[in-house]
């Protein structure tokens, strides 16, 4: 981070759209604000969140490269642009583009329907649009990760549960991405989780296809990375190899 | 007697802890001197952030790192 992307031109041009606010823990007795990580929920190095102007934690970022980072960022800074519109305009494009933009910062289910319904609307802010339609068409892999925390967080410390609560996890996450769900935004903060669950799921099943598809994308994304590399090596020697007696193979082969 | 023992380690954490205290701020220098502190004109009090958050209508990126471990 602080050798690459906190020192490229990108990022400088970047800040100029939010409060760049640098955090440095360096465990000086009485110093102001040095436990101020672990009060906004970081457990480790580096960390990278969005605030609002109360401080309140919006998102979680990963500035690892160029794209990641622009867009884990575009929501507040359209967030931003749409309240500055709306403020200055009573028109009923400014209302929904603000309605729609803070749907995503803050996403309520119940009022999906009505907002895509209002997204019509000829003049709406296509790149809040565009989020908007992929926050509805994401949805079901938050629940499902969602869901799987909770389970994991019910499971403890329990390794074999822990495992269990992984596989059902891939599992969801296939059966998705059978349905046609997809995560297509590798900005998206879903994008790793999901991607991951479909190969380990079509690893396990033996179904080439789906198994090549994640891969690939994991590979393309992790491309620096040895140990994820290392990781998605295994998974394809499983895809190929012959069916375990009595798993879930051949269930969906090619698929 | 058992007293005096915990006056003694007490008073040999705290001094330890004081001498940690100067080599703690040297590392904190030495970080703020890096080159990406200087890219770009970061907020350094929370308080200061929050503020301009509010006069600017901008949201926060808070980059949270570390001076006392590389």
């Amino acid at each position: 981070m602080e050798g690459g992307p906190l020192l490229q031109d990108w990022w400088a041009n970047a800040a100029k759209g939010f409060i760049p606010f640098l955090h440095i823990t360096a465990r000086i007795e009485g110093r102001k604000d040095d436990d101020l990580l672990g009060r906004k929920g970081g457990r480790g190095f580096p960390y990278c969140v969005f605030m609002d102007a109360e401080g309140k934690v919006l998102k979680e970022v990963r500035p690892t490269n160029e794209k990641a980072f622009l867009g884990g960022m575009s929501p507040f800074r359209l967030l931003a642009q749409a309240q500055a519109a709306a403020a200055k305009s009573n028109s009923e494009v400014a209302r929904i583009d603000l309605a729609l933009i803070e749907a995503v910062n803050n996403p309520k289910k119940d009022a999906f329907e009505a907002l895509g319904r209002q997204a019509e609307t000829a003049g709406v802010n296509p790149e809040i649009k565009q989020l908007f339609v992929d926050l509805v068409a994401t949805w079901p892999v938050r629940e499902a990760l969602e869901e799987s925390e909770r389970a994991s967080e019910a499971a403890g410390r329990d390794r074999s549960k822990q495992e269990e609560v992984g596989k059902k996890r891939s599992e969801a996450l296939f059966a998705l991405y059978k349905k046609g769900v997809n995560v297509t935004d590798s900005a998206s903060e879903l994008y790793i989780p999901f991607w991951v669950g479909v190969a380990e799921a079509a690893a396990e099943r033996r179904d080439v296809a789906a198994g090549e598809r994640s891969l690939g994308l994991l590979e393309s994304y992790f491309a620096d990375n040895q140990r994820a590399l290392e990781y998605f090596k295994g998974l394809r020697e499983k895809l190929t190899s012959e069916p375990e007696a009595g798993g879930p193979a051949g269930e969906s082969k090619g698929g | 007697m058992i007293r005096w023992k915990w006056a003694a380690v007490s008073v040999l954490l705290m001094s330890g802890v004081a001498a940690a205290q100067p080599a703690m701020q040297a590392k904190l220098d030495e970080k703020l001197k890096k080159d990406f502190v200087k890219k770009i004109p970061w907020v350094h009090d929370y308080d200061e952030a929050l503020k301009l958050a509010k006069e600017q209508g901008k949201p926060i990126f808070g980059y949270f790192t570390r001076s006392y471990a590389p």
